[in-house]
C-alpha cells in the first residue's frame, strides 16, 4: 500500500540550534539529520550562518557549517558548478542543487534542507541512489549497433540528428527528477521514472544507435513506462531546465507508431 | 535478506510486453466520451419537466438510444480503465491487486449489460 504517513522511527523531531559567533547578517538553515549509528529518530539541526563569511550558494553555507561549526554534517558535493550532480537535495520544498541555488533568492528567510525525499536516508543528506543507478543500467546507456565501421571512419551523425540529442544530452543523473514523481515514489521499484525515461530516449533519438526496436519493446510495460501520468513535478524541478515528461510523451508516440498508430 | 543484484531486482520478471492498448484505448474514450457525453447531457437540460412517457419517447428515437448506449458503455469502459490505473498505483498487495481488478472488470461488464438491458426494452418494448 501507498506511504501517507512516516513511521514511528522515521518521524522527524527538533534538533540542535547552533548559533553563529560574532555574526553580522545571518540566515538560518534547518537541516535534516539522520545517522544509522545512533539508534535514534531524525531530528532538523538549526545553524545560524554567518552571510558576511560565506559563499554566495546554499552549497557554500553547507561547506561553512561543515568547517566551522558541525564537522559530523554529512552531504555530498564535488564540482561546485552544477554539472556532477552530486549535491541534489530538497531545498525549501523543491528538488535542486545545493551549488547552484542561492542563498539570497530566500530572501533572509530560513533554508529548510532534506535529503532527496523518499528514498532510504545513508546518513543525514545522502541518499541511496543504488536501486536508481541499477535502473539506469538497465536501460543500456550506450550505443548498440549490429553493423561494423571500417576502422578508419567515425560513425557519422548530420546536424539535424546531432539536434534531436538537444535538451536530453545535457541530463547529469542528480535524481531530482526522479524523487520528485509521486509515481515514483508509489511504484520506483517497477516504474522506472523521468531521469531514467529521459536517457532512455536519449539512446531512442541517436540516429546511430541500431536498437531501437530492441528498447522499445523492452520499455513496453505497463509499469516501466505507463506509471507517467504526466504530473510534470519532473520538468518542475530539474535544476538543468530540462523536460523529462516531454521525452516520455516521445516514447508513448515512438511504441504507437510500432503498433501502426 | 537477500543477496541479489540491484541489477537483478531491477530487471525482475522483465516486461510484460504490453501497456499501450490499456493507455490508447483510456485515450480514445475519453475524446469519444466527449461529444457523446455532451449530447446526453444537453438533451437532459432540455427535457426540463417531461412526463416518464415523453423521456421513453425520447430514448426510443434511435440516433438518440444509439447515443445513449455509446455514451454509457464508453463511460464504464473508460471508468474501468482508470481504476485499474488507481488500483496499480496505490495497491502494493498482489492479492488484493488481483481481487480488485477482477472486482472492477466484473462490475463494468454489469453495468454494460445493465446498459444494453435498458436501452433496448426501450427500443423493442
Amino acid at each position: 500500500m501507498a506511504e501517507f504517513r512516516l513511521p514511528k522511527n522515521s518521524k522527524v523531531k527538533k534538533g540542535n540550534h547552533h548559533k553563529a559567533t560574532n555574526a553580522g547578517k545571518t540566515t538560518t538553515f534547518k537541516v535534516y539529520r539522520w545517522s544509522p549509528d545512533d539508534n535514534e529518530n531524525p531530528r532538523t539541526d538549526t545553524y545560524e550562518v554567518d552571510l558576511d563569511n560565506c559563499g554566495p550558494m546554499v552549497l557554500d553555507g553547507l561547506i561553512k557549517i561543515k568547517d566551522e561549526m558541525d564537522a559530523t554534517l554529512t552531504f555530498r558535493r564535488s564540482c561546485r558548478e552544477g554539472i556532477c550532480g552530486s549535491c541534489a537535495m530538497n531545498i525549501n520544498g523543491t528538488n535542486t542543487l545545493a551549488c547552484t541555488t542561492s542563498i539570497k533568492q530566500f530572501k533572509g528567510k530560513e533554508i529548510a534542507i532534506y535529503p532527496l525525499p523518499h528514498m532510504e536516508v545513508i546518513k543525514d543528506l545522502v541518499p541511496d541512489l543504488s536501486h536508481f543507478y541499477a535502473q539506469y543500467a538497465s536501460i543500456k546507456p550506450w550505443m548498440q549497433t549490429d553493423s561494423v565501421p571500417l576502422p578508419d571512419k567515425e560513425r557519422l551523425q548530420s546536424i539535424e540528428d546531432r539536434e534531436k540529442l538537444d535538451g536530453l544530452y545535457e541530463c547529469i543523473l542528480c535524481a531530482c527528477c526522479q524523487t520528485s514523481c509521486p509515481s515514483y515514489w508509489w511504484n520506483g521499484d517497477r516504474y522506472l521514472g523521468p531521469a531514467v525515461l529521459l536517457q532512455s530516449y536519449r539512446w531512442l533519438a541517436d540516429s546511430r544507435d541500431e536498437y531501437t526496436g530492441e528498447r522499445l519493446e523492452e520499455l513496453e510495460d505497463p509499469f516501466k513506462v505507463y506509471r507517467c501520468h504526466t504530473i510534470m513535478n519532473c520538468a518542475n524541478t530539474c535544476p538543468k531546465g530540462l523536460n523529462p515528461g516531454k521525452a516520455i510523451g516521445e516514447i508513448k508516440k515512438m511504441i504507437a507508431q510500432r503498433h501502426a498508430l | 535478506m537477500s543477496y541479489r543484484s540491484d541489477l537483478g531486482k531491477v530487471k525482475g520478471l522483465g516486461t510484460a510486453k504490453h501497456g499501450f492498448k490499456h493507455w490508447w484505448m483510456q485515450r480514445m474514450t475519453a475524446v469519444l466520451l466527449i461529444p457523446t457525453g455532451l449530447f446526453v447531457l444537453i438533451s437532459l437540460l432540455r427535457m426540463d419537466g417531461v412526463t416518464a412517457a415523453q423521456m421513453l419517447g425520447w430514448m426510443a428515437q434511435p440516433l438518440n438510444a444509439i447515443v445513449l448506449l455509446l455514451f454509457t458503455l464508453t463511460a464504464s469502459y473508460h471508468g474501468a480503465l482508470g481504476l485499474q490505473v488507481v488500483v496499480e498505483d496505490y495497491v502494493g498487495s498482489h492479492s488484493w491487486q488481483l481481487i480488485l481488478q477482477y472486482l472492477i472488470k466484473l462490475s463494468m461488464i454489469i453495468l454494460m449489460m445493465v446498459n444494453i438491458y435498458a436501452v433496448s426494452t426501450v427500443l423493442f418494448g
